[in-house]
């Protein structure tokens, strides 16, 4: 699918919107994402998450899912970070649809990782960075989100002035996550991260199972 | 070379400050041996969960767990890493690099 085409995303406009109207062009922007894939959209909001945190996605069982994205990020006058956190945000909501719409995503050995990954198998960010970077959902989420950043910014808008020097930067912080992981982890480090998800998921269904059996045993069955 | 205690650390990392128990055991099942050096900061943190003033290649455990925002004992066995000299200089180097930057989550 193509990156869709929202105006107000230029670096040249987005310097000369309020936050508001800024909130408003993520908004349209995950509109149109949500369109795309036939879904619901997620709700964009701006909230200040702290230092280092860009954004979250939220699932919610209620109403919408909402994409919170770090107000520092929508302060700044280059867009691009605050577009970048949407994006990969808004792949967390695309991997939750391809999950319950079988079909929607062609390669299904990669929806199968992200339903482990996200039913159970998910290995948080507040224990080891590396096995939480390089998990199945957030090494597909991060991955997407560069490449359609790229997109946006280096094909459909053709921004030479500010977009290479971030997008340089972006790229050492790969490098950066990647000898990280190799040293902590080894050179296998994807693979060892979705291994371990995977025993993540298989330790939290027999637990469940377990509890499951000790609910028949105590109800008499 | 130091061997944190990892039962003891475990109860810590779980039960104190509320990490779930498979990420912790997965953390600390390759934790390796640390240099001599930092083990009065981990006997020190063990004891009371103060974090010391140690500085290795010029970097404090404080420095990484702000940079990284990590838990004092990723920043150990980061730092731990600058000091193992069984590593290439050039790799050590390259680490230190990533321990000088932010890492951001979403």
């Amino acid at each position: 699918m193509p990156v869709p085409h929202v105006e107000s995303l230029r670096a040249d406009r987005w310097k000369l919107l309020n936050p508001t109207e800024r909130l408003e062009a993520l908004q349209e922007l995950e509109n149109e994402l949500a369109k795309q894939r036939g879904d619901e959209p997620c709700l964009v909001v701006g909230k200040n998450l702290g230092e280092n945190i860009l954004g979250w996605h939220t699932r919610s069982n209620t109403g919408p899912d909402t994409i919170e994205i770090n107000s520092e990020l929508i302060s700044r006058d280059q867009p691009y970070e605050a577009v970048e956190t949407l994006f990969h945000e808004d792949r967390h909501a695309y991997q939750v649809y391809a999950i319950q719409h079988p079909g929607t995503h062609d390669n299904l050995g990669e929806v199968e990782d992200w339903r482990k990954n996200l039913d159970g198998g998910y290995i948080t960010e507040l224990v080891d960075y590396d096995y939480y970077r390089w998990q199945p959902v957030e090494a597909d989420a991060n991955q997407i989100a560069r490449e359609r950043t790229d997109e946006l910014y280096l094909g459909m808008f053709q921004d030479s002035e500010k977009y290479p020097d971030y997008r340089a930067e972006k790229e050492q912080e790969i490098s950066r996550d990647i000898e990280h992981a190799k040293m902590n982890i080894g050179d296998n480090y994807q693979e060892k991260a979705r291994q371990k998800m995977i025993e993540k998921y298989q330790g939290k269904l027999k637990q469940q199972e377990s509890e499951s059996e000790d609910y028949y045993y105590g109800h008499g069955y | 070379m130091y061997q944190i205690d990892k039962d003891r650390v475990r109860k810590i990392l779980v039960d104190e400050m509320k990490f779930p128990e498979f990420d912790v055991d997965l953390f600390l099942k390759d934790f390796p041996s640390l240099h001599d050096s930092l083990s009065s900061a981990v006997e020190q943190w063990l004891q009371d969960r103060t974090v010391a003033d140690t500085v290795v290649e010029g970097l404090s455990i404080k420095d990484v767990m702000r940079k990284r925002r990590s838990h004092f004992l990723a920043a150990i066995r980061d730092l731990n890493i600058l000091l193992d000299e069984s590593i290439p200089a050039e790799r050590r180097q390259r680490f230190k690099e990533t321990l000088e930057k932010p890492v951001y989550y979403r």
